[in-house]
C-alpha cells in the first residue's frame, strides 16, 4: 500500500516536471490574460515590462496569481515570486527556465 | 507610451473599490474590539465577572503579542535594530500579527513612511495634519490616533509597498503576512479556548473571549495608537530631530518602552529606547533575555558621544507645533 503510494507520488512529480516546459511567450500570454481580468484592466492595457506594483497588485492577488499558475503549470511555486520578479517579463522568464522558489 | 502612466477609468474604478474595502476593513478592526469590550463591561452587571484566570490570560497574551509587536514588528522588522535567528523571526512575526494592527508587511512599510517624513506631508499618521489652532489639534489628534486608517491616501498611497521590499522577498515572512486573517481569528480563539478548558464551560469560553480577546486587544491597540497621537503632542523633547515626537513616561510600561518615543525618533535604529539609566525599557529587557538564550544578537545602540552631540541646549517641554 505504502509503496504504491510512493510510486504514485513519483509519477505525479515527474508529470509535473514535464509540464513546466512551457515557453516564456506562453507563460506571458497566460499571465496577461489572467491579470487583466483579476485587476479589472482593459484588454491590452497591461504591459509585460511594467512592475506589478504599477497596476496595484496586492498580496492577496499575488497569492491568487501564483496558485492559479501552480495549477496551470503543475508545479509548486513560492507565493511571493511576483515580488522577486516584479514584471511579467521577468517572472515568465524565471518560470520558463524552470525556476520555482525564490 | 506616456498614456500608460495615467490611470485609466477602469483603474480608477478599481482603486476606489480597493479604498472602499480598506475602509470597511478599518471599521471592522476598529469597532470589533471596541464593541467586544463594551459587551464585556456590560455583562459585568449580569454576573459575568473575570477572575484570576482571565487576568493571567490578559497579562500573558499582552506580553506575548503586544511585546512581540514592539520588539519584533517594530524594533526588528521595521528598523533591524538587532539580529534575530529564523525561529525568533517567525515567532515574532506570527505573534505580532495577533495585535489587530494590520498585516505585518503593510505595518512595516507604514512605519518606515512615518519615519521618512514625520509630522510633515506624507506622514501616514500625524496629529499635525489637520491645521493650526485648538480645533486643528483636536482633529489632528483623532486623525493621528485612528482616522488615518480610514483614509486610503494615507493608509495605502501609490507605491507604499516599495518601503518593505525586503520583507516581500522573504517567502516565509510573506506567508505569515498574507495569512493575517487567520492570526486575527487565533487572537480571539486562543483565549476562548483557554477559558473553556480552564473553567470547563461555555461561560468560561465567553469570559476568555471577552477579556483575553476583545478587551486585551482594545487596550493594547489604543496604547500603541497613542504613540502616534499622544506621544507626538505631550511630553519632553531633548534632541534636535526636526519633528514633534515626545518622551511620554505614562506610555512606557504599556508599550514595552516605546513611550520614550522621542528617543526612538532621534535614534530609530537603536535596539533600546531608554538612553539614560533611569529610562526603563521593558522591550530591551525582552531582547536581552532572547540574546541570553541565543535567539537575538548584535543589538545596536548609539554611543554616549552621539547621544550628547544631538542634545538640544535645554530640555523643552512645550506642546506647541514645531517649536524647535
Amino acid at each position: 500500500m505504502a509503496e504504491s503510494n510512493v510510486a504514485g507520488k513519483i509519477e505525479l512529480a515527474s508529470d509535473s516536471q514535464q509540464s513546466t516546459t512551457r515557453s516564456k511567450a506562453e507563460i506571458q500570454a497566460w499571465m496577461i490574460t489572467h491579470l487583466e481580468e483579476a485587476l479589472e484592466l482593459d484588454p491590452g492595457e497591461l504591459r509585460a515590462d511594467e512592475s506589478f506594483d504599477r497596476y496595484g497588485l496586492d498580496s492577496t492577488e499575488a497569492v491568487n496569481l501564483m496558485s492559479s499558475l501552480e495549477d496551470w503549470l503543475g508545479v509548486e511555486l513560492e507565493p511571493n515570486l511576483p515580488y522577486e520578479y516584479p514584471t511579467i517579463d521577468e517572472l515568465a522568464e524565471h518560470l520558463a527556465a524552470g525556476g520555482t522558489g525564490g | 507610451m506616456t498614456e500608460a502612466a495615467l490611470p485609466t477609468p477602469t483603474q480608477i474604478r478599481r482603486i476606489e473599490r480597493v479604498a472602499r474595502l480598506d475602509r470597511r476593513f478599518a471599521w471592522v478592526t476598529t469597532l470589533l474590539p471596541f464593541l467586544g469590550s463594551v459587551a464585556a463591561v456590560g455583562l459585568l452587571f449580569f454576573g459575568l465577572v473575570p477572575g484570576a484566570i482571565e487576568l493571567i490570560l490578559i497579562a500573558v497574551l499582552y506580553i506575548l503579542i503586544t511585546g512581540a509587536q514592539e520588539i519584533g514588528w517594530h524594533r526588528y522588522f521595521a528598523h533591524r535594530s538587532y539580529e534575530a535567528t529564523r525561529p525568533l523571526q517567525i515567532a515574532l512575526a506570527a505573534l505580532g500579527s495577533m495585535a489587530f494592527q494590520g498585516p505585518l508587511i503593510w505595518w512595516v512599510a507604514t512605519h518606515r513612511r512615518h519615519h521618512e517624513c514625520t509630522d510633515a506631508p506624507g506622514d501616514p499618521h500625524s496629529p499635525y495634519s489637520r491645521g493650526p489652532g485648538w480645533r486643528g489639534s483636536v482633529r489632528g489628534f483623532i486623525e493621528g490616533h485612528s482616522a488615518w486608517t480610514f483614509d486610503g491616501a494615507r493608509a495605502r498611497p501609490d507605491g507604499w509597498s516599495r518601503y518593505a521590499k525586503d520583507l516581500y522577498r522573504d517567502p516565509v515572512i510573506f506567508r505569515i503576512h498574507y495569512r493575517y486573517f487567520t492570526w486575527m481569528m487565533l487572537s480571539l480563539a486562543i483565549p476562548a479556548l483557554v477559558g473553556a478548558i480552564a473553567h470547563g464551560s461555555a461561560r468560561g469560553a465567553l469570559l476568555g473571549l471577552l477579556w483575553g480577546g476583545f478587551v486585551r486587544i482594545f487596550v493594547s491597540d489604543h496604547f500603541v495608537r497613542a504613540l502616534n497621537s499622544v506621544a507626538h503632542m505631550f511630553g519632553a523633547r531633548r534632541f534636535d530631530t526636526g519633528e514633534q515626537s515626545r518622551n511620554n513616561f505614562w506610555l512606557v510600561i504599556p508599550t514595552f518602552g516605546q513611550g520614550w518615543h522621542h528617543n526612538h525618533h532621534a535614534f530609530p535604529r537603536s535596539a533600546t529606547t531608554g538612553l539614560e539609566s533611569w529610562q526603563i525599557d521593558p522591550g530591551l529587557w525582552m531582547i536581552r533575555a532572547l540574546e541570553r538564550i541565543g535567539l537575538a544578537s548584535h543589538l545596536k545602540e548609539p554611543s554616549r558621544a552621539l547621544i550628547e552631540a544631538r542634545r538640544l541646549d535645554k530640555t523643552v517641554t512645550t506642546a506647541g507645533p514645531r517649536a524647535a
